[in-house]
């Protein structure tokens, strides 16, 4: 293991790890990390075929071009995916991985994570650090030479193709192309999500894998509707239309509580480029186009005209509890918060899918795809067999909605950990402490619809089909650009700092060029170097 | 009245009711934060929501979230791993500082120059985070409690305020004790420390507050989630905005607002019984290791 932590240290600068003492761990990292090499090769590199599992037929089954599939409500007939032990043979097996979810009991007093390692057929040493600390865990039993078997790379972890290039297993002739087939579980997950474990000509990792849907525009549809506005605006104007008619000052009633979904909301209506675009061969990024300037002038606009709750520029306010009680009637989230929102408040929710600036129905709009991915999961260097164990597990993890293995995954045991009330899983007291181990950070299915509420299904799904084939991915999605993560927090800063100085009317929309090129000149121009290069 | 002592007039009613309203709103600033952590840790969903986060005085109160908290016991024992390491992390420091503070205030000890040099340099550098995990990793104490207590067993900070407050003791005092036959151990536990009750207090209430409130080690050599201590169950309920099982559709949990609130009530409870009964040694010791210094 010496010559791991030296060639971590290496590749990291070492140093700098030596700074690591905050939560900005890392941020400074340098070194060279030869991505363009790495995407160079990777691009001849065939990703795992797209198989998707059939043994389990959702109500409402997704589409190719990224609908989503969906349940109506939990099925009790269970497929059995693995007849065997995925892990048999494989002993202790040290994971690392991070968690939202507090720490559950130990593996000595916990029920459900020892009848996990005798499913499993080994021993699972979960080692799981807060979210937020994951990237210093991370970097610190990297450098010293501790490799766990399964290690999570967090998507912001810097020289990541490196990491994975050197230090972990190559998995390609696992699962490239039709070698997937294996693992039928690890097949089901879309190629989009494959991409960025792609390096080198190899495969690295397996994805940790996310809905391209991205970010909605959530509204109060009870809200909308009792004013006798427009949940659908039909353009820029409906939109600035349904904003007014949603606050009202004096009964402290506002249409928005931040203003950076807004900006992102109006630029999709003016279709600008998700992240970056690529223009004759030339890689574009979004703050270079003229419509992602037109969206903050008219953010800063409807700033003016007073349809943003007063400390919504602070940046600081509890969006969800204020959307909840009505407060604000409009926010852009993740697509997974619609389902905690409706439950957390009980409140109606839905979706603003993006309309064309000027009213126009196609070609302008677009809807920003999501990242594919939450993190990755890479395995330390072993032969083969150890190599397959591991696999085996991770496919085991990822088994989808409907088989046993996932209800064992996501519940536990039956009378055990949950009950069932009707068609739903109920978790007992010790299902609400014992399954909170965050396996689904190691390996998981893709998401999907539901499986709650028929009617709320079903309007997830009419917002889909609306949203996707506006859908529009990020041509740097599948690369990777050293900079682009070593610099993240800086240039974010930066642009956000102008963006607000605008927004709240500090300075004219004149000054958005100055920062542009302030962004180019400090790692922008680098960033699309190293895209392009790939 | 004239004040028969000072010969002062006491001050008018309406200057008496000021400094009264001053108080009062200086006590509120202090209380009020404490008395919404702890209406909002028993309020619920639609309460917090409706009060756009904090709620004053709760119309309900439940202990739905204080429940959730302590079920499974992963909070329960974080508070006793917690006690634990504050009581024996703190007791040991304060052996381990004493001992070093007092050989480095004796005149003519071996090395004392040097020594002193070492622990200066350590107030103004630190190895950093990763020879540090390496040291730890070296000496076999990754997942061990040892990890987390003896990083912190000392500093030179404390070093330096008990070696001052030593150095102030009168050196007669010391010479009659060794004409009396009492060797240096005898000198430190029978001469010195009854006089350094104060500056003991003082390097016992730092490491404690220390120990109580450390959180970081834990994630680096701590792999084993029973072995956490409170600070890091707590961290991951406040910063990573953790849903306590409320993860799945349709399954409704006390509020989030409440339960960061409610673990935050219990990591306060410990200090707030102790500190009241310390304070003064605290304010006295550290005023009396400056002066003297």
């Amino acid at each position: 293991m010496q010559s791991n932590r030296r060639d971590f240290l290496k590749l990291t600068g070492g140093v700098s790890l030596l700074a690591a003492t905050s939560g900005t761990v890392l941020a400074g990292c340098g070194g060279s990390d030869g991505s363009g090499t790495a995407a160079k090769a990777a691009a001849k590199a065939t990703p795992p075929e797209y198989l998707p599992y059939t043994s389990v037929k959702p109500d409402l089954p997704g589409t190719a071009d990224g609908v989503m599939p969906g349940f109506f409500k939990y099925p009790r007939q269970l497929v059995d995916g693995y007849k065997d032990k995925p892990g048999a043979g494989a002993g202790d097996v040290k994971i690392l991985t991070n968690m939202f979810n507090p720490a559950p009991p130990g593996a000595g007093s916990n029920t459900y994570w020892k009848a996990l390692n005798d499913r499993v057929g080994a021993n699972l040493d979960i080692t799981m650090t807060p979210a937020a600390d994951y990237v210093s865990k991370l970097s610190t039993v990297i450098a010293g030479g501790d490799l766990p078997d399964i290690l999570m790379i967090a998507s912001k972890f810097p020289n990541r193709g490196e990491m994975l290039t050197k230090l972990c297993a190559d998995l390609t002739s696992h699962l490239s192309g039709s070698a997937v087939k294996d693992y039928s579980f690890l097949a089901n997950l879309p190629t989009d999500s494959w991409l960025p474990t792609m390096y080198k000509g190899g495969i690295h990792a397996i994805p940790i894998a996310r809905s391209v849907i991205g970010t909605i525009m959530f509204s109060r549809v009870d809200l909308i509707k009792a004013r006798s506005l427009n949940p659908e605006p039909a353009s820029y104007a409906d939109f600035v239309e349904t904003a007014k008619g949603l606050t009202d000052a004096k009964a402290n009633k506002w249409a928005f509580g931040a203003s950076k979904g807004v900006t992102t909301f109006i630029g999709n209506m003016l279709g600008v480029p998700n992240v970056w675009k690529q223009d004759g061969g030339k890689f574009v990024s979004e703050l270079e186009v003229p419509e992602r300037k037109e969206a903050v002038a008219r953010t800063a606009e409807l700033v003016k005209a007073g349809v943003f709750h007063p400390d919504a520029l602070g940046g600081k306010l509890q969006l969800r509890d204020l959307f909840g009680n009505g407060t604000i009637a409009l926010n852009a989230d993740g697509y997974a918060a619609w389902d905690l929102m409706a439950d957390t408040y009980g409140v109606d929710v839905g979706g603003m899918p993006v309309p064309g600036y000027d009213g126009a129905q196609k070609g302008k709009p677009v809807q920003r795809e999501g990242a594919a991915i939450f993190a990755l999961t890479a395995f330390k260097k072993a032969g083969d067999d150890r190599v397959r164990q591991l696999l085996r597990i991770c496919d085991w993890l990822a088994a989808p909605l409907g088989t046993s293995e996932y209800m064992f995954r996501r519940f536990g045991l039956e009378g055990i950990h949950y009950t069932w009330k009707g068609d739903k899983p109920e978790r007992t007291s010790a299902g609400k402490t014992q399954v909170s181990l965050p396996l689904e950070y190691v390996a998981d299915a893709p998401h999907v619809l539901g499986p709650s509420n028929e009617q709320r299904a079903r309007t997830q799904r009419a917002y889909q089909e609306k949203i996707v084939p506006n859908l529009l991915a990020n041509p740097c999605a599948g690369l990777y650009s050293a900079t682009s993560i070593s610099k993240a927090d800086e240039l974010d800063k930066l642009i956000n700092a102008a963006e607000l100085d605008i927004i709240s009317g500090r300075k004219p929309i004149s000054s958005w060029d100055d920062a542009v090129a302030n962004w180019k000149k400090r790692g922008g121009d680098k960033i699309r170097d190293e895209y392009s290069n790939q | 009245m004239v004040n028969l002592i000072s010969g002062t007039a006491p001050p008018s009613t309406p200057v008496r009711g000021l400094k009264g309203v001053v108080l009062i709103v200086a006590c509120a600033l202090v209380l009020v934060p404490f008395l919404a952590v702890l209406s909002t840790s028993l309020a619920d969903q639609q309460q917090i929501t409706s009060s756009g986060g904090y709620v004053l005085f709760p119309h309900d109160p439940s202990f739905a979230a204080y429940e959730a908290i302590f079920r499974g016991g992963v909070v329960t024992r974080a508070t006793i791993v917690s006690v634990l390491l504050t009581v024996v992390g703190s007791g040991l420091s304060i052996v381990v500082v004493v001992s070093i503070a007092y050989s480095l205030s004796r005149p003519g000890s071996w090395g004392q120059r040097p020594l002193l040099f070492i622990v200066l340099f350590t107030l103004l550098f630190s190895a950093g985070i990763i020879p540090n995990y390496l040291l730890i990793k070296e000496l076999g104490l990754i997942d061990s409690y040892w990890a987390l207590i003896l990083p912190g067993l000392t500093s030179a900070f404390q070093i330096i305020i008990v070696r001052a407050f030593f150095l102030d003791v009168p050196a007669e005092i010391i010479d009659a004790a060794r004409i009396d036959g009492a060797n240096e151990l005898q000198i430190l536990t029978r001469v010195m420390l009854p006089l350094s009750k104060a500056v003991v207090a003082v390097v016992g209430l730092f490491s404690a507050v220390g120990y109580w409130n450390a959180y970081f080690n834990a994630i680096l050599y701590i792999n084993s989630p029973e072995k956490w201590p409170l600070q890091l169950v707590l961290r991951t309920y406040v910063v990573d905005n953790t849903q306590v099982g409320g993860d799945l559709p349709g399954e409704v949990m006390p509020p989030q607002q409440s339960l960061q609130m409610a673990i935050l009530v219990v990591s306060l409870v410990p200090i707030c019984l102790v500190y009241p009964f310390l304070q003064k040694h605290f304010a006295k010791g550290v005023v009396l290791g400056a002066v003297k210094g």
